[in-house]
């Protein structure tokens, strides 16, 4: 069975797990979006387990692709990785098709340039969500890394909710999160993946654009059916299978 | 007519000297030179080390060359590496000898330079050979019974000197460059006695040498200070730094071979 096949089954206590799992999720891309892997990720990543069978196709590919890599890991690696994030994320073109640029808003603008709409449109949703960027975050706020971080922070709010039993703010925080997906992860990255796949020389950044379209995908799924059955139980007072938050 | 992948076309072969009347040239053409290329061609064809006019000694040399700064650690590794060695004793190895000579150059990367220079090579398993191998998942079931790949060791492979690297150290004679040196140096050799002498006894300061030679007479028309006789003791094996300056065994032979011959002359 699948995450999302559970996630409409599940314990109070699977639900939690479930979120901890996404959080983690999260905080790992956050990582591996933000600069190139060093040392300790790298033996933390070899000491992890994959799931074979995710139900996603994409995230199945994905952890077998890390996993082949990080079985082959030599003294190398490191240098190999640190040259290949610089490859796929920051280029060595003068245009802007030299690289995956991880800006949304390089994505979502005509000319492909950064500082665009969207990044003023992720600033204000991270200042509604009492979020500002660390003094030494010093480029466009719509960067991967940071939309990632932000879903990881909010979920972190939406179990610590769950956990003292604030199905409101729980709720608020589902709906937050739903509409960050919806409206921005969801809805860029499938260019930024594709380019990833284009330019990375290692299988370990296109294990990354498999795993990371997967997940986004799955967790968009996840959402989907939870903000569904959230606004079945609200409007019609119908008792559907264990939704995991229900607003008042 | 060619289209690139943002949909702009143009004519491939289109030659704005046409309407000038001016002929294309032939580029098949011996007398054709070419311009245009990006970096010196030189120095392209020294990064290029397999290109079949550049033998591995004269790689090594000009990496040798290349890295004054580190030239006693790289051939320390191929003399290290005279047998195989795991990466580990290669690191501690190096990381040793880095105490008394602080770098930028991780010992992976000083191996990388040996390796592309043609002096160290990577030995592995011929199943480990290919640039990636393709592992056999091994699979955990936990509780639930979900499947996990769990991520494997790799057979680890050795490092080893080439034939090529160790003719090129063998031939090396430190002793003779340092005679050399020296008798090149004539008039200062009391000078470079009394440095090997003073740092023979224990390891001396930069100080300790200033005071002990930088007033003498003979270094002061043509002004010379200490550093000149250190930097030269030192780039011929006859000093190191440990971290203080020591004089080494190269520098206790010339020692020992100057007494005796001033004591034949003096007979």
């Amino acid at each position: 069975m699948s995450e999302l096949e559970c996630a409409n089954v599940m314990s109070d206590s699977d639900v939690l797990t479930l979120l901890e799992g996404r959080i983690a999720t999260y905080a790992l891309l956050t990582r591996l979006y933000r600069k190139e892997v060093d040392e300790p990720l790298l033996s933390e990543m070899r000491a992890m387990r994959f799931p074979v069978n995710t139900g996603n196709a994409d995230m199945d590919a994905g952890y077998r692709l890390f996993h082949t890599y990080l079985s082959n890991a030599w003294e190398r690696t490191l240098t190999e990785l640190a040259i290949d994030y610089t490859r796929v994320f920051l280029g060595n073109g003068v245009n802007a098709y030299s690289a995956a640029y991880p800006f949304e808003s390089v994505h979502t603008s005509s000319k492909r340039l950064l500082m665009q709409d969207a990044r003023d449109e992720i600033l204000a949703l991270y200042r509604a969500n009492d979020i500002i960027t660390r003094s030494s975050w010093k480029v466009g706020e719509d960067h991967i890394s940071l939309e990632l971080e932000f879903m990881q922070v909010i979920g972190e709010r939406m179990l610590v909710a769950r956990q003292k039993q604030r199905e409101d703010e729980a709720a608020r925080l589902l709906a937050v999160q739903y509409g960050f997906l919806n409206d921005h992860l969801a809805n860029w990255t499938p260019m930024l993946f594709a380019e990833m796949h284009k330019f990375a020389k290692t299988d370990f950044y296109r294990a990354l654009a498999f795993l990371s379209a997967g997940f986004i995908a799955t967790d968009f799924d996840i959402l989907s059916e939870w903000i569904e059955a959230s606004d079945d139980e609200h409007h019609d007072g119908r008792s559907v299978p264990d939704p995991p938050f229900s607003g008042e | 007519m060619y289209q690139d992948d943002h949909g702009f076309t143009c004519e491939l072969d289109y030659d704005p000297l046409d309407d000038a009347g001016v002929a294309k040239l032939d580029e098949e053409d011996q007398d054709i030179e070419f311009i245009g290329l990006v970096g010196s061609q030189k120095r392209l064809e020294a990064e290029c080390g397999d290109e079949p006019g550049r033998s591995s000694e004269q790689r090594i040399n000009d990496l040798l060359s290349s890295l004054p700064a580190q030239k006693k650690i790289l051939l320390a590794l191929i003399d290290f590496c005279r047998s195989a060695r795991s990466p580990q004793e290669v690191d501690e190895f190096t990381q040793a000898m880095q105490k008394t000579n602080r770098s930028v150059y991780t010992p992976v990367m000083l191996r990388q330079l040996l390796e592309e220079a043609g002096a160290l090579i990577y030995q592995q398993d011929e199943q480990a050979n290919e640039e990636t191998v393709a592992v056999e998942p091994l699979t955990q079931q936990d509780g639930s019974e979900t499947e996990y790949l769990v991520v494997q060791t790799s057979a680890q492979g050795n490092w080893l000197s080439t034939p090529e690297a160790l003719v090129l150290y063998d031939a090396l004679d430190p002793l003779s460059n340092l005679k050399t040196i020296l008798g090149q140096d004539n008039e200062y050799l009391e000078i470079y006695r009394r440095i090997l002498e003073f740092c023979a006894d224990e390891p001396r300061s930069k100080i300790e040498l200033n005071v002990l030679v930088d007033d003498d007479p003979l270094l002061q028309q043509p002004r010379r200070y200490s550093g000149y006789f250190i930097d030269r003791l030192n780039e011929y094996d006859a000093l190191a730094w440990m971290p203080l300056w020591k004089t080494t065994d190269i520098g206790l032979k010339v020692l020992v071979e100057c007494a005796l011959s001033e004591g034949e002359a003096e007979q």
